[in-house]
């Protein structure tokens, strides 16, 4: 598959493509030796990141209901934060 | 007289939630379900801090990236698919993407089975500690809701296939696509939480 301007003036196409990147990223983070609380900390941005994408693009949660499309994204920032804060006071 | 033309305030952008209210209920109830998994290990997790450790060390993390992977390009595959339908009506592309979902989600299923065959060779079992039973019970079953998501595509493909979509008509597809993001969404959480911090 060649990637294009065709293929990255698609929403979609762009958004697995950062999600792909992100995940990269973590994998990278996690293999480069013992996580630092600065680096837990970017992990669970990079896990909020990647869930936003998800709702606003691959759901298509933009124009939804507020409600719905904040509870998504409070489902995602909680757990990721709770994640954070944990990992980094043990 | 010169008349002064008044122009029509904006307008806010339309609302539109894809797929239809049972379908968010079940999803939500899905979620919730998880929420209390994800809540259940993090209170073992500060009551057992040294327990968790190093727990991500042991697990197979190429599993999991890979399969992090494999989720978001299906739901990819799924987002085009509804895309196609809605943009242009196309059944037999949208029929692709979906089959596509479903060959990406076979290829999750086995990237799991060989993590689980690993684990047991690595002596990563259940019965290890309270990280490993809940490492097993979160992915066993978020893999069951894979199965489950497997049944949901199929069954949007066999309709896409006998022409119960169009343009106008996406509701169902939108519920599957719905659900099998929620599928993805979850898994984003658990791949750092379980793999990664630990």
């Amino acid at each position: 598959m060649v990637v294009n301007g065709r293929f990255l003036r698609n929403s979609l196409n762009r958004s697995w493509l950062i999600l792909i990147g992100l995940t990269l990223i973590t994998t990278a983070l996690a293999e480069s030796g013992t996580l630092t609380t600065l680096s837990i900390a970017f992990i669970a941005v990079i896990a909020m990141a990647k869930g936003r994408l998800i709702i606003r693009e691959y759901m298509e949660m933009k124009t939804a209901n507020p409600l719905l499309y904040w509870g998504l994204m409070a489902y995602v920032a909680v757990f990721s934060a709770a994640m954070a804060l944990l990992a980094a006071r043990a | 007289m010169n008349r002064t033309l008044v122009e029509a305030p904006p307008t806010a952008p339309e609302r539109y939630t894809p797929a239809n209210p049972a379908v968010w209920v079940f999803v939500l109830s899905e979620m919730s379900e998880f929420a209390f998994f994800f809540i259940a290990f993090l209170l073992v997790k500060f009551l057992n801090p040294e327990l968790f450790g190093h727990g991500a060390e042991r697990l197979a993390v190429w599993a999991g990236f890979i399969n992090t992977l494999i989720l978001i390009t299906s739901s990819w595959f799924v987002a085009r698919g509804v895309q196609g339908m809605k943009r242009n009506g196309d059944r037999r592309r949208t029929a692709v993407w979906l089959a596509l979902t479903l060959g990406a989600a076979l290829l999750y299923c086995l990237v799991k089975y060989l993590e689980y065959r690993w684990n047991v060779e690595h002596g990563v079992t259940i019965r290890g500690d309270l990280f490993f039973s809940l490492y097993y019970y979160l992915t066993f079953n978020h893999l069951l809701h894979v199965l489950i998501g497997v049944c949901v595509i199929g069954w949007a493909l066999i309709q896409t296939l006998l022409g119960a979509y169009d343009r106008h008509h996406v509701e169902g597809l939108e519920g599957a696509a719905t659900y099998w993001h929620m599928i993805d969404l979850v898994w984003i959480l658990l791949f750092p939480m379980l793999y990664i911090v630990g």
